[in-house]
């Protein structure tokens, strides 16, 4: 199921957590411990505090997603690396 | 009377305090009459609470031997059986990621208790069903508590013990320990399991088949070199996960030769971790479905069906257009007209007022403050009612959750124009200012698509653009207005969007990046909030306006009277008239260039300067406040609609602000690349300015 998700990330782009879960038929409660493990193994990574500090400049701060209450999370390169090697 | 009747039947505690040294797994099967049962869980899942309630007084409580660690063993008795319990640290898995994690693995596997009692939070099942797919790798026999199930029933979560029972093939006890129900069943089920009373095969999770010989081999390797108590079949998983701590145990026990087979093994199969971990996942899965009724559709996912337009390739992207375009309607409806009036009475009024105090005063004093600060700086306050009403759908949008979305649609409107995925972030945040969108390319690794993005970046049109665009647009379009607006923004993606396509192309091939984003759910808007976000915004602005704007004001004016007073033979005519060829191409005069210059310092100064340039009459004229109330006249009667739509769509693609500048070098560390990037928007501008007049004129406008 892990190989199935960090497949399905890699594709590409943008994915929500909510969509994710739906397509792999578990809660977003699970998926999100599933991301967990996927950052402690190194396959994927959390994307945070990525301006820098500069919020205090920007005027999207207060609904910002980025370092905001809604996770993001990146495919490192393992995890590129392994979704490329496997079918 | 049910918790009386516990106590004095099953939890007939006694006095004994027992010792860190634990009974084992021999000594109660050969007594019958003395059992340990570890007590294991997640942390927050009412493990403490079931200790206490099974041990009452009875409990000691130390560290475990050479941690820091708590350590906590009780005793109880139940029809004669004395049971120890020992409180296993709360641990999500046993993956040796932690000391807890440790400790407790360590524990049932050296110690081997009678029972492991797992409990797990009936609402948060699948959560806690992770941590029982390792303990059923272990040697011993596993009852699950299924606590809470009170809060999961109140959460509309419906689990059926008995199918869960039969799924996992272990003892499954439902409870609610804060209120002592089910703690006598899951004693009773213990000592029933221990006496072999209850049936117990246990349905483990499975590795994927591609791994299953590779588990084989490291367990054909392995197995007879394994030190006591490890359970062999456990190490080799372990190994395949990639523990570290079994790894060292194996390395220290094998012989050299096998240990270099082995690790060889371990490092082709180096991402054979995520399928050990991905088969409990996948048995998870199968438990969950067979014994977990969730909520109805309706009730869960109100968000789940909003998403389903907002996140929708096409859908959302409309649904993205129709919402910046609401909020330009508005802006327009409410804010022109209110924008008009401040022009009108406070700013013209200004004017007049400062004009009688100033009647005595020298000519350059009263052209400073009524043309340079009132027709600059203070043209530039009339924009507050735009910014607010702006400021306020924006912050609505926000709170309520939806700007996520629109980050979301427009990654994937990105994609499909060829742009990279991993810079959507810092482009998105560019919407609001530019600077932090330069700065937050800092997310992305390679150095050529960092670049891409910087360079991208100014194309997103800030909210200091957009209010340029939103005093201007009315004055040459009246009530088509919004519309315009609406296609100036969509003009300025499109042009980053085949910006990013043609760059993506020269500068780098191929690369993929991919994202995983917690979509909010869908609130109630909280007006508290929003009403700080725009009174913070509001504020910055005005600060800029009284400071960087103000200054601009001044020494526009300074120049635009400089060397004889007259602004027709100022040296920033003299300026403005060097690019007035290429103003031409766009239907604009000079001064319409220099506007376009000064907003390289911050760009609502393009307006003030405008205001200086058309409402000032050099040093030699009065009545000023009926001049400065006429901008929008002025700029109506000397250009056509073309020629101020070329302006608008140079101004949203020209070179951005000086602090991007700034952050451009900063985040380039380069003059080559700030120095390309000004040069490319420059390129882009103009060429798109012309493009757009020229169209204009050709349809008539």
């Amino acid at each position: 199921m892990l190989t199935e998700l960090l497949r399905r990330v890699a594709q590409g782009g943008l994915h929500s957590a909510a969509a994710l879960a739906r397509e792999l038929g578990v809660t977003e409660a699970l998926l999100a411990q599933m991301i967990d493990d996927l950052v402690g193994m190194g396959y994927l990574r959390p994307v945070s505090g990525g301006c820098g500090g500069g919020c205090s400049a920007c005027s999207l701060a207060g609904g910002c997603t980025i370092g905001g209450p809604g996770g993001i999370w990146m495919l490192t390169g393992k995890g590129m690396r392994m979704t490329n090697e496997k079918p | 009377m049910k918790s009386a009747l516990l106590l004095t039947s099953c939890h007939d505690q006694t006095t004994t305090v027992v010792s860190s040294s634990i009974r084992g797994h021999g000594d109660a099967q050969l007594s019958g009459k003395a059992i340990t049962v570890a007590l294991a869980g997640q942390p927050n899942v009412g493990k403490s609470t079931v200790f206490n309630v099974l041990t009452g007084l009875n409990q000691h409580v130390g560290n475990w031997p050479g941690k820091t660690i708590q350590q906590k063993v009780g005793t109880c008795r139940c029809n004669g059986t004395t049971i120890t319990i020992v409180d296993l640290p709360g641990t999500y898995s046993l993956s040796a990621n932690s000391p807890e994690e440790l400790i407790a693995r360590e524990y049932i596997i050296r110690e081997r208790p009678d029972v492991v009692a797992v409990i797990i939070n009936a609402a948060a099942l699948e959560r806690n069903l992770y941590l029982l797919a390792e303990l059923l790798a272990l040697s011993s026999p596993v009852v699950v508590g299924l606590n809470m199930v009170d809060v999961a029933n109140h959460e509309g979560i419906k689990i059926e013990p008995e199918v869960l029972e039969a799924a996992l093939g272990v003892p499954v006890v439902p409870m609610v320990a804060t209120k002592n129900r089910g703690i006598d069943d899951l004693v009773a089920t213990i000592t029933r399991l221990v006496a072999g009373d209850v049936p117990y095969e246990p349905k483990v999770p499975e590795i994927r088949p591609d791994h299953k010989d590779v588990l084989a081999e490291l367990y054909n390797l392995c197995g007879a070199h394994v030190p006591e108590p490890y359970p062999p079949d456990w190490v080799a998983i372990k190994l395949l996960e990639g523990d570290t701590e079994i790894t060292r145990v194996m390395q220290d026990h094998l012989p050299d030769d096998v240990w270099q087979r082995v690790y060889a093994i371990l490092h082709a199969h180096e991402d054979a971790v995520v399928d050990v971990a991905g088969g409990r996942y996948e048995w998870i899965g199968r438990m969950t479905r067979a014994a977990l009724v969730r909520p109805s559709i309706g009730q869960v996912t109100v968000t789940d069906r909003l998403d389903r337009v907002a996140t929708h390739p096409l859908w959302g992207l409309l649904l993205l257009s129709g919402m910046l375009g609401v909020v330009f309607w508005i802006t327009y409806a409410v804010g022109a007209p209110l924008q008009a009036w401040l022009d009108s009475y406070i700013v013209g009024g200004l004017s007049g007022l400062v004009d009688n105090l100033l009647a005595n005063a020298p000519l350059w004093l009263w052209g400073l403050v009524i043309d340079g600060v009132i027709g600059g700086a203070g043209m530039v306050i009339t924009f507050l009612p735009i910014l607010v009403i702006f400021f306020t759908a924006m912050g609505l949008l926000e709170d309520m959750g939806y700007m996520a979305r629109a980050a979301y649609v427009m990654d994937r409107f990105m994609h499909l124009m060829g742009l990279h995925g991993k810079s959507f972030l810092p482009l998105f945040v560019g919407f609001g200012c530019n600077v932090p969108s330069v700065v937050g390319t800092r997310i992305i690794e390679s150095r050529r698509a960092r670049l891409l993005t910087i360079l991208l970046a100014p194309l997103v049109p800030c909210t200091a653009r957009m209010a340029v665009v939103a005093y201007l647009t009315p004055i040459f379009f009246a009530t088509a207005a919004p519309w315009v607006a609406w296609g100036l923004i969509l003009l300025s993606l499109l042009v980053l969007a085949v910006s990013g396509v043609v760059l993506n192309k020269v500068l780098f091939k191929g690369e993929r990046a991919a994202f995983i984003m917690e979509l909010p759910l869908y609130h109630v808007p909280n007006w508290r909030t929003i009403g700080l976000s725009v009174w913070q915004r509001t504020a910055e602005f005005l600060k800029k306006a009284g400071t960087l704007i103000l200054v601009v004001s001044v020494i526009v004016w300074v120049l635009s009277v400089l060397p004889y007073g007259e602004v027709e033979s100022s040296l920033l005519a003299g300026v403005g008239r060097s690019l007035a060829p290429v103003g031409a191409l766009m239907g604009l005069d000079w001064r319409m260039m220099v506007a376009l210059l000064t907003s390289f310092i911050a760009k609502e100064n393009a307006i003030a300067s405008l205001g200086i340039l058309f409402g000032s009459t050099g040093l030699s004229a009065g009545g000023a406040a009926q001049e400065e109330a006429q901008l929008a006249v002025s700029l109506k009667g000397a250009f056509t609609p073309a020629a101020g739509l070329g302006f608008l769509a140079v101004q949203m693609l020209f070179i951005p602000c000086v602090a991007t500048v700034a952050a451009i070098k900063q985040e380039t560390d380069s003059w080559k690349w700030t120095a390309f990037s000004v040069g490319l928007l420059l390129l882009i501008s103009f060429v798109v300015g012309i493009a757009v007049y020229q169209l204009a004129r050709l349809v008539g406008l």
